[in-house]
């Protein structure tokens, strides 16, 4: 199954692929500079990958969380991208990316 | 510094009395540089600040003694359905808006700043006062006639001076309430100004110089927010006649918005080859969004789908907001 809110793809994997260390903060995206960010909240928990640019995060729901887009100073709404409910899983956290012609190196998408 | 009235220095006194400090000397101040610049002599003379102080006060004496108030007097639903109503627009053009914008535009960090009395203050007086049954507490009553008074964008106290960056002479927004100009500032101050598309601070070359944009801007703007504003600026067909598109493939994904694959007509000089583009729409936005791709792609579901690191027989999301 696969989950996609904006520029964040969560992937649901087995939970054998499950890595990184278990965190409290619940952010896992942040825009640059528009104080907008994505998180996930509910029976959750997260674990950061590493300094992985673009495999983030690992999540696992144990029964329902909520993905939501927020204003990260208030935790309100930001008005783009609806909430969405993830069903239990494990499921791996993407960030989307792009290409630099000129360097030739993937970098990651900045909003 | 600009000419002030003398209601406008008792609204501050009045802050300094709340917070049990003495009057300071009041300096109005007219745009956002100058107030950038004072603030940095205050900081290297090590001169305090008793911002949190008087945030505090206002919290203890003012908001709380009002909020009270509020949850006494209203149902849960009509609190919300007024926060809805009232409160976040003016957010928008407010605290997310001036204050922030102001505050990146002129790299002065939003930390720096007081509380209150603020800019953001008027959306929440303004939400408060859209409630015609509440009394509200005499302090509160008198912190909202010296924002009347103020006309702010910001602060910044210390116990022997209060800086006040006077409010914009003029702001413009989009239907959300968003800072937003199509043409000249939308936060404009006697002297310089801030340029923002629906709420987005963007670099004033790309309003008040939009004919001039070239295909090197947009290839150089790294951030993909302002790349899709100057999409909208300057019109999706000027846009890829810049860019001078031609299109590889297309296809419709699973929420039924078409995907493509782009490239360009010419080799680019820099690395004789074409550059190539998934152009997507956000299914929540209907936002359109060009996103540089690497050559190798032959679909638009294979280009969209390497922008996830995944090849375009494994992207397939069932749900997409």
């Amino acid at each position: 199954m696969q989950i996609r809110h904006g520029d964040v793809l969560l992937v649901r994997v087995a939970p054998a692929e499950r890595k990184g260390d278990s965190t409290t903060d619940r952010l896992l995206a942040e825009g640059e500079g528009h104080n907008h960010g994505h998180v996930i909240d509910g029976d959750v928990e997260v674990f950061r990958n590493g300094d992985d640019r673009f495999h983030t995060h690992y999540v696992e729901v144990k029964t329902e969380a909520m993905l939501k887009h927020v204003l990260i100073d208030r935790g309100s709404w930001t008005g783009e991208h609806t909430d969405i409910v993830v069903p239990p899983g494990t499921y791996r956290v993407i960030k989307q990316r792009e290409y630099d012609p000129y360097e030739q190196k993937v970098r990651e998408v900045k909003d | 510094m600009s000419g002030h009235s003398a209601q406008e220095v008792s609204a501050v006194n009045l802050l300094y009395e709340i917070a049990e400090l003495d009057h300071p000397e009041v300096v109005f101040i007219a745009d956002p540089h100058h107030f950038k610049s004072e603030i940095s002599r205050l900081k290297q003379a090590k001169v305090n600040t008793v911002n949190a102080r008087v945030t505090s006060a206002v919290l203890e004496h003012i908001a709380a003694p009002c909020m009270r108030k509020v949850r006494e007097l209203l149902s849960i639903e009509r609190y919300n359905a007024h926060m809805h109503q009232h409160w976040l627009p003016l957010q928008r053009t407010w605290h997310d808006g001036v204050r922030s914008l102001v505050g990146q535009r002129f790299e002065i960090n939003p930390g720096t700043w007081s509380n209150h009395p603020d800019s953001s203050d008027y959306a929440w007086m303004n939400y408060i006062r859209s409630f015609d049954e509440i009394e509200l507490p005499s302090l509160t009553e008198l912190y909202f006639s010296t924002l009347d008074q103020l006309t702010l964008t910001g602060s910044y106290l210390t116990k022997d001076c209060a800086l006040i960056l006077a409010a914009p002479k003029q702001i413009n927004v989009d239907d959300q309430q968003r800072p937003h100009a199509a043409d000249g500032f939308a936060i404009e101050y006697p002297s310089v100004g801030v340029c923002a598309w629906k709420g987005l601070l963007v670099p004033d070359h790309y309003i008040l110089n939009k004919e001039g944009l070239t295909k090197k801007d947009i290839l150089e703007e790294r951030n993909v927010e302002l790349r899709r504003a100057i999409m909208e600026i300057i019109g999706p067909e000027r846009f890829s006649n810049l860019l001078d598109l031609v299109t590889l493939d297309q296809s419709i994904d699973a929420q039924g918005n078409l995907q493509s694959l782009y490239r360009t007509r010419e080799k680019d000089n820099l690395i004789n080859d074409h550059l190539y583009f998934a152009h997507v729409v956000c299914p929540s936005t209907q936002r359109n969004y060009y996103l540089p791709v690497p050559p190798h792609l032959r679909s638009a579901q294979d280009a969209v789908g390497w922008t996830f690191g995944l090849d375009g027989k494994a992207y397939n999301p069932e749900i997409e907001t």
